[in-house]
C-alpha cells in the first residue's frame, strides 16, 4: 500500500517537470571550442620545451590540461606530398578535406597557382571549389568566432579558418575576405568574425599609405579603416589591445606588426609593444564568450615554426611556451566560466613537425640546449674527432661546419651554445632559415566536454579531426 | 661576420682634417678595400688533416662595411636546375653583406644579391641568427681595438707601419699584426700549440674599385627577409 502511494507521488511531481531538460547542452556536447595550434610543434619540440621550463619529470600545461586529457598521434600529410606545408594541414583540421601543398580550404582538385606578389593569380572558376571550414559553419549555428595569432593573420594557419584559395601567399586576397562589406569578402563569415587577432597590417593597407598607414595593397584599399566603419574596435599595439575592455566590445581586431609579429624571447627582452599570446586569448575569450551560443576560437603560436625553420632552438623553447602559458590562461579563464570544463573542448596540437632531434645519452637535469654529458660521469660526450656536440641537432638546417670545432656551453656570442642566436647543427646543409619540415606525425591532447575529448584517440588522420569537432559541437 | 676579441671600444687613431666649419675632425683615409684569405686547418684524433680556405672583399668607407665572397672562375657555377625558389632563396654565402651605421649610431645589416639585383633585409632582432652580432668595432676594424691594445708587443719583424700583438697560454694563441696608419689587421691567427688546430685571416690591403659597390645598389629591389621563409 505505501509503495503505491510513494509511486504516485513521484508520478505526480515527475509531471510537474518541464518538458525540455534544464541544460541546453548534453553532456559531451560542446558549447565552446578552442583550438590551439603550435605550428611545427612536433614531439622533440614539447619535449625538449617540457625538459626546458618543468624537467624531465614535469609536464607542459598543454600535456596535463586538466588532468583528464586524451592523446591522439595524427598524419599530417597532404594531397600531394609527404612532407605537409602549414597550408592543407591546417585546412585538413578546419574542414576535413585533405588538399594539395600550398592550398588554403579547397577541394583536392584545386592546383595551387602563385600569385603575383600578394595578389591572387587563382582563376574565379575551373580550379576547384571552397570547401566549409569548422569557423564558418560554427557562426551559421550561432557562434561567436574568432582566431588569434602571433603570425600575420593572413598566415596559411589563420587563413585556413577563414578564408578559401587556391595559392597561401595570396595575404591581399585573403586579407579582403576578412572584411565585411568589402569586395572579396568571404560571405560565410555571416556577420563577420568576431575577433581577429596577430601581425601582417601590410595586407590591410595601401602601397598608397604614407609612413605607418603604408601597406602591400594594391587595390588602394585601408580594410583597418573598412572595419572599423563596419564596428570593429581596432588596434594596433600591445598596450592599446590591454586597454580595450573585451566584456563590453563585441568585434575586435588588432594587428600588432606590419609582418609577423615579433619573437617572444625578442618581445619581452626588447619590451616590444606588442601583446602576448597569453593577453591575446584571454582577450578573445572576453569577447566571444559573451555570446549565448558558445564560441569557436583558433590560437596559433605562430612562430614556434619560424624559429625551428631558423634552427634557433633558443627561439623555438621560448615560443613554445608562450604558446604553452596561453593554454594554461585558457584553461584557468574557462574553469571559472564554466567549471569542471563540461561544456567546453579544448584541442592542442600542431600541424606539421620540423627536423630537429635529441642526441641522446645525456645526464637527467641537464640543460637541454647544453652539450650532451655522459650520464655516468657527467663528462662530455664525443664525436669520432674527439669534439663534444649539442643534444639537440637538425636534420637540415644551415650550420654544417666543414670541420667541427669544440663547443663551448656559455653565452658570451653566438658561437657558444646557450646564446640567445645559436643555431644548432644539422647533418644536411641547407641554406638559412631553409630547414624543412619535418614528415613525422605529431601529437594532439584534448580535454574537457565530457565524452567528447575522449574521441581523439589513437593514430589518426589530419581530416579526421574536422569531424571530431563538429561531433563534439553536435552539429 | 668576424668577431675577435671581443671587448669595449676605444679612440679613434687617424689624421686630423679641418673641415669648412674649422671644426677639427679625425677622418680615416677611405675608402679601405682589400681581400681577406680565410684559412682553418684541423688535425683530428683519427689523424686526418682537414685544411678550408676561402676569400671575401672588404670595402669600408666612413659609416659602411661591405664584405663579399669572392667566387674564383674554377669555382662549380651554382645550379638552379631543379630547385626549388625556396632553397635557393636562403643561400647567403655568396650574397654580400652590408652595413650602415647611422648619425645615431643605428646599426643597418642588410645581405645583397647583385645577381638578382635584390637587397634582402632582415628585422634587427634577426640580426643576430644571421651573422651579425650589432658589433660596429669588430665589424669595422675586424678586432677589437681596446682589446688588441692590451696584447703584449711582439719584438718580431713586421712590415712597416705594422706591430704584432700576442695573446697566447700554455696551450692556445692568437696573434695580430695590425697596420696602425690604415688601422686594419694584416693578419689575426688563432690556434692550439700542440698543431690541432690552426685558423689564419691574412688581409692584403688592394685599391678601392671606382665605383663603390653600395652605390650601385640604387634600382635593386628590397625585400624583407621573413618574405622567403614558409
Amino acid at each position: 500500500m505505501k509503495k503505491l502511494l510513494i509511486n504516485t507521488l513521484l508520478l505526480s511531481s515527475a509531471a510537474l517537470l518541464p518538458a525540455i531538460a534544464p541544460s541546453a547542452f548534453a553532456a559531451g556536447e560542446a558549447k565552446n571550442v578552442i583550438f590551439f595550434l603550435g605550428d611545427g610543434m612536433g614531439p622533440t619540440t614539447v619535449t625538449a620545451a617540457r625538459i626546458y621550463k618543468y624537467k624531465e619529470e614535469g609536464e607542459l600545461n598543454m600535456e596535463k590540461l586538466d588532468g583528464k586529457t586524451r592523446t591522439a598521434r595524427v598524419k599530417t600529410y597532404s594531397n600531394d606530398a609527404q612532407t605537409t606545408d602549414s597550408a592543407p594541414s591546417m585546412a585538413a583540421y578546419m574542414t576535413g578535406v585533405k588538399m594539395n601543398n600550398e592550398v588554403l580550404s579547397m577541394s583536392p582538385d584545386t592546383k595551387a597557382i602563385k600569385p603575383t606578389g600578394a595578389d591572387s593569380n587563382c582563376p574565379a572558376t575551373g580550379n576547384g571549389t571552397p570547401v566549409d571550414t569548422i569557423l564558418e559553419i560554427a557562426k551559421a549555428k550561432g557562434k561567436a568566432v574568432g582566431a588569434v595569432s602571433t603570425a600575420r593573420i593572413t598566415h596559411a594557419t589563420p587563413a585556413a579558418t577563414y578564408s578559401h584559395i587556391c595559392h597561401r601567399d595570396a595575404e591581399n586576397n585573403i586579407a579582403a575576405q576578412a572584411i565585411v562589406g568589402g569586395a572579396g569578402y568571404n560571405a560565410k563569415l555571416g556577420t563577420g568574425l568576431d575577433v581577429l587577432l596577430g601581425g601582417g597590417r601590410d595586407y590591410f593597407l595601401p602601397t598608397t599609405g604614407v609612413g605607418a598607414a603604408k601597406g602591400k595593397r594594391t587595390d588602394g584599399r585601408d580594410l583597418t579603416a573598412e572595419a572599423v566603419t563596419q564596428g570593429y574596435t581596432y588596434v594596433n599595439s600591445g598596450s592599446a589591445l590591454s586597454a580595450v575592455d573585451g566584456k563590453t566590445t563585441n568585434k575586435l581586431f588588432g594587428l600588432f606588426n606590419a609582418s609577423h609579429m615579433e619573437y617572444e624571447l625578442d618581445r619581452v627582452k626588447k619590451s616590444i609593444d606588442e601583446p602576448s599570446l597569453t593577453t591575446m586569448t584571454l582577450k578573445a575569450i572576453d569577447v566571444l564568450g559573451k555570446n549565448s551560443g558558445g564560441f569557436f576560437l583558433m590560437v596559433e603560436g605562430g612562430r614556434i615554426d619560424h624559429a625551428l625553420h631558423g634552427t634557433n632552438a633558443k627561439r623555438v623553447m621560448e615560443d613554445t611556451i608562450a604558446f604553452d602559458d596561453a593554454i594554461k590562461a585558457a584553461l584557468d579563464e574557462m574553469q571559472k566560466r564554466d567549471p569542471g570544463l563540461a561544456n567546453t573542448l579544448i584541442v592542442v596540437t600542431a600541424d606539421h613537425d620540423h627536423t630537429m632531434t635529441f642526441n641522446g645519452y645525456g645526464k637527467r637535469g641537464s640543460d637541454v640546449l647544453g652539450t650532451v654529458k655522459n650520464y655516468k660521469d657527467g663528462k662530455e660526450l664525443l664525436d669520432v674527432n674527439g669534439k663534444n656536440y649539442t643534444a639537440l641537432v637538425f636534420g637540415n638546417g644551415p650550420n654544417r661546419p666543414a670541420t667541427r670545432a669544440t663547443l663551448v656551453e656559455g653565452n658570451a656570442d653566438a658561437t657558444q651554445v646557450l646564446h640567445d642566436d645559436y643555431l644548432q647543427e644539422a647533418a644536411v646543409k641547407v641554406g638559412l632559415g631553409g630547414e624543412s619540415h619535418g614528415g613525422g606525425d605529431v601529437m594532439l591532447f584534448a580535454t574537457g566536454a565530457g565524452a567528447a575529448s575522449k574521441t581523439f584517440k589513437g593514430t589518426i588522420d589530419n581530416t579526421k579531426v574536422f569531424g571530431l569537432l563538429t561531433s563534439a559541437f553536435g552539429f | 661576420m668576424n668577431n675577435y676579441l671581443a671587448g669595449k671600444s676605444s679612440f679613434i687613431k687617424c689624421a686630423l682634417v679641418i673641415t669648412t666649419s674649422f671644426f677639427a675632425q679625425c677622418v680615416l683615409a677611405a675608402p679601405l678595400s682589400a681581400i681577406m684569405t680565410f684559412e682553418s686547418m684541423t688535425m683530428t684524433s683519427e689523424g686526418v688533416k682537414k685544411q678550408t680556405q676561402f676569400q671575401e672583399k672588404f670595402i669600408r668607407d666612413a659609416n659602411v662595411v661591405w664584405t663579399e665572397r669572392v667566387l674564383t672562375k674554377t669555382a662549380p657555377q651554382h645550379s638552379h636546375a631543379g630547385e626549388e625558389d625556396h632553397e635557393h632563396d636562403l643561400n647567403f654565402a655568396t650574397a654580400a653583406k652590408w652595413l650602415v651605421k647611422d648619425n645615431n649610431n643605428q646599426i643597418t645589416f642588410r645581405f645583397v644579391r647583385n645577381n638578382e639585383k635584390k637587397i634582402i633585409e632582415p628585422r634587427t632582432t634577426e640580426y643576430g641568427t644571421l651573422g651579425f652580432n650589432g658589433e660596429w668595432e669588430t665589424a669595422y676594424y675586424l678586432v677589437n681595438r681596446d682589446a688588441l691594445k692590451k696584447m703584449t708587443v711582439l719584438k718580431q719583424e713586421a712590415p712597416k707601419g705594422a706591430t704584432w700583438y700576442e695573446k697566447k697560454n700554455t696551450e692556445e694563441f692568437t696573434r695580430v699584426l695590425w697596420d696602425e696608419a690604415n688601422q686594419v689587421p694584416l693578419s689575426i691567427e688563432s690556434g692550439r700549440f700542440d698543431g690541432t688546430i690552426d685558423n689564419k685571416i691574412t688581409l692584403a690591403i688592394a685599391a678601392a674599385p671606382a665605383k663603390l659597390p653600395w652605390n650601385a645598389v640604387a634600382n635593386y629591389q628590397t625585400i624583407a627577409y621573413e618574405d622567403l621563409l614558409d
